[in-house]
Order: C-alpha cells, then structure tokens, then sequence
C-alpha cells in the first residue's frame, strides 16, 4: 500500500478574514495623527530633580550654609577661629548669597533642607536676629537645627566638592561629627 | 534584493514629508495592509489582538521608513516588524484572552492514515512550527503563495523577484514543510 506523503493534499488552508478598506484607511489616518501629535507635543527631556547636578549643588551649599551660621552661634573650638572669622559675615551675607543665587538652587529642595523657620525671616525683614534667637534657644540642645536639616540624602563628596570650590578647608571644620551633622 | 520601483518611488514621497508622506502612507497601508493584517491574524487567531499588533507595526513603519535602507523589499521589510510585533504582543499578552478565537487556520481532507487522528488545531499548530523553522524568504513565499493564494506575478512584485524564483522556493518551502510534520510525526 502506498504510503501517502504528501500531506498537502489531505489539509486546506482556511480564508483568513480581512476587514474591508475602510477599517485601512481609518487606522492609517489613526496612525499617522497620532505621529503628528506626538511630534507637535514633545516634550522636553525631562531630567528628575534629584538628576539635577545644580539641585544637589544647591543643596550642599544650602547645608553648607545653614552649618556656618549655626556654628558662628554656637562657637567651636579654637581650630575654628578662620571659619568663625569667615562666618562673621556669615548670618546676613549667607542669606544674601542664598538670595542672589536662588535661581541655581532647586527651590523646593532648599525648602525641604533648610527649616521653616530660617527661611520665613530671611523673606522678611528682619531674619537674621530671630534666626540668632532661635540658635541661642537651640544651643543647649544636644543637637542642633541641623537635626530638622535632611543631609541622609546629600552625598559627602558633593558636600567635600563644594568645600572645596568655596576654598573652605575641611579639616578645620567642627570635628564632632553629631554638631555637624 | 532591491525595491521594487513602485515602493521606491512611495519612500520617495514619504521622505518629502508633510502631507506627501501621509499620502505615501496611505497608499503603503492600501498596497500592504490587508497582507500584513492576514499574516498577523493567523497568529492571533482574533481579530481585537491583530488590531492592536498591526498599529503597533504601522506605527513603526512611519516611523522608521525614513530611514530604511532599502537593501532588501520593502514587504521583506515590513513582514519582519509585523512577525516580531506578533511574537512579542503575544509574549506580553495571554493569547487566549476570552474573545472568540478563529478556527485553527488548517482543517483536515480525510484520507491521510496519519493526519486523520489529528485535529484541525494541532495540525495547524505543526504547520505554524515548520513555517517558523524555514529561512525568512522561504516562509514569506509560502505564505503569500498558500494562504493568500497569490498569484506568482503579484508575489514578484512584493518581493521584487522573479517568478521562476519563487516558484522554486514555493516548492522548497512545501518539501521543508512536510518533512518537518513527518518527523514530528514518526512517521
């Protein structure tokens, strides 16, 4: 008996049901509007914040700012006469600095790092002394303002990168490490 | 494989942009629609899922036919995007997602000892393998040639090859096909 082989003859191919024109023409006309939007409406890059070299920039320097004015109140040691000579100027000026260069600063992200208290004053006129009233009141605390500050997030080589660009030596900064930080 | 001189000269329009290439589109989607929908939705098996495939396809043609190479047809082409969209959708997707699925696109003619203990469904399945085993040409040409039961002129076009060349991949093709069921069938 002879083998039956081949097996076209014993299978039929089905019609595969296409839609009519129309259903074409309205999915070209789909495809190609939605190209048009897609090209008159494209944004730009979106960079996420915490992306943004400048936020993290700004954010050290807002740290490293905030630290300086803290310091200036509470007096450190003797290694850091330079920087409480520095930080003469510091309650005001930092203030003034902040302001004169907020536009590189990420302003949601300097609300978050700096208390509420010490930016609602500088908006005002008189910020400096109340701030020096509330660090006087702070002093006796074992830890100071720069608890409410979130550095978790601000890297240390940012911070070291900073220092740096500011020409402030970071070994005579305040060793202990809990008024630092 | 060079371009076929009509969709040389639709590349041509859709690369003057503006309203030249929609109009080039639209008559890319006239020329290759139904074909690329019927390749889809015999994977699919339903048309919702071949819907939802064959824009994703479109819209990559748009936007990537400005910058074809035109080393090869402009259908070789589109059915490469057209298998992979499938294959990946359907990697993504359940194929089965509860909306009617078409009959297995094979059905068994009586008298083959062999095929006759098979069901439309696994036979279709078998076919559908060995289609994927064949070297891209061979599986366009069969494809083009058994199921939509072109004509060897209107093939040549799409592939811009000769008949006499299709014709001995058709036949290389369905010799392929057969022993791939045989072998998967012992026999």
């Amino acid at each position: 008996m002879k083998e039956e082989k081949d097996i076209f003859d014993y299978i039929q191919p089905r019609k595969t049901e296409v839609p009519n024109a129309d259903y074409f023409k309205q999915l070209t006309q789909k495809v190609v509007e939605e190209q048009k939007s897609d090209e008159t409406s494209k944004p730009g890059k979106v960079i996420p914040l915490y992306k943004r070299p400048v936020t993290w920039i700004g954010v050290a320097a807002a740290a490293v700012v905030t630290f300086l004015v803290i310091n200036v109140n509470q007096g450190g040691p003797e290694g850091s006469g330079d920087l409480l000579a520095m930080s003469d100027i510091s309650s005001e000026e930092a203030y003034q600095y902040v302001d004169e260069h907020l536009d590189e600063f990420d302003t949601e992200l300097l609300l978050e790092a700096i208390p509420a208290s010490d930016l609602e004053p500088h908006e005002e006129t008189d910020p400096p002394e109340k701030k020096e009233e509330e660090k006087k009141e702070e002093k006796t605390e074992t830890t100071p303002s720069t608890e409410k500050i979130s550095l978790e997030d601000i890297d240390t080589e940012d911070i070291l990168r900073y220092l740096e660009e500011q020409g402030i030596d970071p070994e005579e900064l305040e060793e202990d490490e809990d008024e630092f930080i | 494989m060079a371009v076929h001189p009509e969709d040389s000269a639709i590349i041509e329009r859709f690369l003057r942009g503006g309203s030249a290439a929609e109009q080039a589109f639209s008559l890319l989607v006239a020329k290759y629609g139904e074909t690329l929908y019927a390749q889809i939705r015999r994977i699919t098996r339903n048309h919702e899922q071949t819907n939802d495939v064959l824009q994703n396809v479109l819209i990559k043609v748009y936007q990537n036919l400005g910058s074809f190479k035109q080393d090869s047809a402009l259908y070789t082409w589109m059915y490469r995007i057209a298998r992979n969209e499938t294959l990946n959708f359907l990697e993504k997707e359940n194929r089965r997602t509860g909306v009617d699925m078409d009959d297995p696109m094979l059905e068994i003619v009586a008298g083959h000892s062999s095929l006759d203990d098979l069901s439309g469904e696994r036979i279709s399945e078998l076919l559908q393998n060995a289609i994927d085993n064949l070297p891209e040409k061979q599986a366009m040409v069969f494809q083009l040639k058994y199921f939509d039961d072109l004509k060897y002129s209107e093939i040549s076009k799409k592939l811009n090859t000769s008949e006499g060349a299709l014709k001995a991949s058709f036949h290389h093709a369905k010799q392929k096909i057969q022993e791939f069921i045989l072998r998967e069938l012992n026999l």
